[in-house]
């Protein structure tokens, strides 16, 4: 018999890893018998009695570890020696890995992953409550991708978290990146120093696209669910995270994102805005660009414009050279209305939206060409669709609305109800444009040609003349590539423009065009 | 950003020591910072790990922090200052107030129903269940086991530090088997100076003295076991057996056995001792 062992200095194992190991050891062809424990002078004692002693570990002190072994060769011996510091490295990974293993509870993933600090909620909405104050209650941040949670929970949830320093995105919040790492559906952007608060998703979505393909790019980008701009929530994560993003140092420009907020909730936002020292883009979609009118803050009609003031001011550039492209980008689409419009059979305008926020800019900018459009969330109450599933005149539907999305997947993911619905759409003679949004990013459908390029195919076969016109809201790093999704989608005969906004302009100057033509 | 950390410490323990730390060895659920005095202060992760010298921040990536420092009124964790003014703080006492003795006793003496089933083969209960011995088969083990009960017999006998030095520094774990089992004894103690009205203070200070050596998470261990500060998941135990043996102490016993190999089982074989066989009384 042959006696092996070494000195583990500087390290640390718990107790469960060094009896692992000691018993792993004991495993091994050849080995008699084998000890891994700390080095105190008692159990070198033992050692002694049990025959493992050696000479070294005289030298070791109470924080060492022992590793002593008996076996029946020296090759044996040194087998398992050479094996010692496989098997530690062998647990530590196990330990990391298995903090990916599924989970019957929330206790079990917090104990799984004890570093957490967010937890993303998306259960049936009448749980996602309890389950984001638990999570609450055990300090992390928490992001509530589900709906049809009550505003009494909200509120509960909200004070709780702005209570206790931290952040309740949500309910319905879907869309966040929090320290690069995206969360809901979200975009692939680069690291910047632009961070948003945003109580629209797709609104997030848009404008943090934008901003990427201007060359800038995201600190963070906070969700807060829209309902947190209501009276009832009082803008309290909205205002937590915009004090957040104030006081982030990777943060240097702030873009809030928001339908018109209620108008204490608004003024408290202002009152906040007051302190800070970074400039802040604001886009209140449908609101006062001016209302927030104050030195640092840079307000902006459209997503669009938000995005490219950011990416404007993070780079140290004007903001008037922008508007001004802007100014000449709409008269070259009235230009370009003008061109499409001739031959054209039909005269009313169909759009089809997975982006809520989306479907709100479109009507906001259709407003402005051809009025107040029919919808499931019209501006105007007047134009509320009485039948859902079937267009009016002018109508822009938001398929994301929960009217349409229970019992199947969101139509960011699941393309069925708006492939249908635009076959529905060109059957009717008096549709001349068909204006879609494509959202791309995680979460998204991954290959969303795939769905569209056949339908628009088969339209086109039922309805040659009509156009098709969109926008993406992407990035070119996004897992589907906006850039092969636009090649795509341009094969088949759509009309890609650069933003929502401009695919809305265009949609609508036309619809404008064949309205004074045909009068 | 770090989106974390800021006011998240729910609690901490009420006998932190002062100073400013660096960080002495990493885990997953727990990262030990010491002073220059050689005190020990652990951030933990997790509850089931929590005392009166630990810092409970359950929303941090513990391996990202570097420093710790602690004053009077701020505690400093990286960059990031919290006000112990406007933290809930941990109360590691427990004073066995308003308690039927006798009754606490006896239902204390019902956990042993649960040994074979609930603790690990190789800890200390074989002290109890003598057909556990048939765990111990290695070298190690038997020459572990033949101190153990060496040190019992002795304890028994009377000579308290000749069996406190016959179990101390020995056994398995980051925590020896044998320390872990001398800090339960000595919260054990505090329960006889309790139901026997006596003063064990000087027994409980040898016994310390004796069991301290020069590893500083042992000592900060003992430390508070010596001054009566109870380990979070043993106070738990011991709140519910005040009422009664019931199914919330099976899973108070899970949690307190869940921490380390056998590291929860050892302190808790260590707390029973003394109260079964009266030591110091």
């Amino acid at each position: 018999m042959i006696v092996k062992g070494l000195i583990k200095k500087g390290v640390y194992f718990d107790s469960v890893s060094l009896m692992i190991v000691s018993k792993e050891l004991t495993k091994l062809e050849g080995i008699i018998d084998s000890s891994v424990i700390m080095g105190t002078k008692e159990n070198r004692e033992i050692l002694n009695a049990a025959g493992l002693n050696l000479e070294i570990f005289d030298d070791a002190s109470d924080s060492d570890i022992l590793v002593g072994i008996s076996a029946v060769d020296l090759a044996a011996a040194d087998r398992a020696i050479r094996k010692v510091d496989l098997l530690f490295k062998e647990l530590q990974h196990h330990e990391e890995k298995s903090a990916g293993q599924k989970v019957r509870s929330f206790e079990d993933a917090f104990r799984q992953l004890p570093g957490a600090n967010l937890s993303l909620i998306s259960i049936a909405g009448k749980y996602a409550a309890a389950e984001a104050m638990k999570a609450l209650k055990m300090g992390l941040h928490v992001m509530i991708f589900s709906d049809n949670v009550t505003i009494a929970e909200e509120l509960e949830l909200k004070q709780f978290g702005r209570d206790h320093g931290l952040l309740v995105m949500g309910p319905d919040c879907g869309s966040a990146i929090i320290n690069g790492i995206p969360l809901g559906f979200a975009n692939v952007l680069p690291k910047g120093n632009i961070g948003i608060v945003a109580a629209s998703g797709t609104g997030l979505q848009e404008v943090s696209s934008v901003i990427a393909s201007n060359g800038a790019g995201i600190s963070q980008a906070i969700g807060t669910g829209g309902r947190d701009v209501r009276k009832e929530i009082g803008g309290m994560m909205f205002i937590e995270a915009l004090k957040a993003l104030n006081g982030d140092p990777e943060t240097q420009i702030i873009v809030m994102i928001s339908k018109p907020p209620d108008p204490d909730v608004l003024k408290k936002i202002g009152n906040e805005l007051k302190s800070f020292t970074k400039p802040v883009v604001s886009i209140l979609l449908g609101g006062d660009p001016e209302i927030l009118k104050q030195k640092n803050i840079f307000p902006a009609r459209t997503l669009e414009e938000a995005g490219l003031f950011a990416a404007a001011v993070s780079k140290g550039q004007e903001i008037e050279s922008i508007k001004k492209s802007l100014s000449e980008r709409t008269a070259g689409i009235s230009r370009q209305a003008e061109k499409l419009s001739h031959g054209l059979k039909g005269k009313y305008l169909r759009g089809l939206f997975s982006g809520g926020t989306l479907c709100d800019e479109a009507q906001l900018v259709m407003k402005d060409s051809v009025g107040f459009v029919y919808s499931n969330g019209p501006l105007n109450a007047d134009f509320r669709l009485t039948d859902l599933w079937k267009s009016k005149e002018n109508s822009i539907i938001d398929l994301g609305e929960d009217e349409f999305t229970q019992g199947r997947p969101h139509p960011m993911i699941d393309y069925t109800l708006r492939t249908k619905r635009i076959l529905e759409e060109v059957s009717d003679p008096d549709v001349a444009v068909i204006l879609l949004d494509v959202v791309l990013g995680y979460g998204s459908h991954p290959d969303p040609c795939a769905e569209l390029v056949p339908v628009i195919l088969k339209a086109k076969g039922i309805s040659p003349r009509t156009l098709f016109i969109g926008s993406l809201t992407g990035t070119e790093a996004d897992p589907q590539n906006r850039r092969k999704v636009i090649s795509e989608l341009e094969k088949a005969g759509m009309i890609i423009m650069p933003s929502n906004v401009a695919a809305s302009e265009l949609s609508g100057q036309i619809i404008r065009k064949i309205s004074s033509t045909k009068n | 950003m770090k989106i974390q950390l800021k006011n998240q410490i729910p609690f901490v323990g009420d006998d932190l020591p002062l100073g400013n730390f660096i960080p002495h060895s990493r885990f997953t659920r727990v990262i030990n910072f010491i002073n220059d005095q050689s005190r020990i202060v652990y951030l933990t992760s997790d509850l089931n790990l929590f005392a009166a010298n630990a810092i409970y921040i359950p929303g941090t990536r513990l391996t990202d922090v570097k420093s710790l420092s602690i004053f009077p009124e701020k505690i400093l964790i990286d960059e990031m200052c919290f006000d112990l003014n406007k933290i809930e703080i941990y109360d590691s006492t427990f004073q066995y107030d308003d308690v039927d003795h006798t009754a606490f006793q006896s239902r204390l003496f019902q956990i042993p129903g649960l040994f074979p089933e609930l603790f690990p083969e190789k800890s200390l209960v074989f002290l109890y269940v003598p057909e556990r011995e048939n765990f111990f088969k290695s070298g190690f083990d038997r020459q572990f086991m033949l101190n153990a009960l060496e040190a019992k017999d002795r304890i028994l006998s009377g000579d308290v530090i000749g069996g406190i030095l016959n179990i101390r520094g020995r056994g398995y774990g980051l925590t020896p088997s044998g320390d872990d089992f001398i800090a339960g004894f000595l919260l054990g103690l505090h329960f006889n100076e309790v139901m026997y009205d006596a003063d064990l203070s000087a027994l409980r200070d040898q016994v310390f003295v004796a069991a301290s050596g020069s590893n500083p998470l042992i000592n900060a261990f003992l430390l508070n076991a010596k001054n009566r500060n109870y380990f979070r998941p043993l106070k738990k135990i011991l709140l519910l057996l005040c009422e009664e043996f019931h199914a919330p102490v099976r899973k108070s016993l899970e949690d307190l056995l869940s921490v380390g190999s056998t590291s929860g089982a050892d302190f808790f074989s260590g707390y029973m001792l003394p109260i079964k066989y009266k030591t110091g009384i």
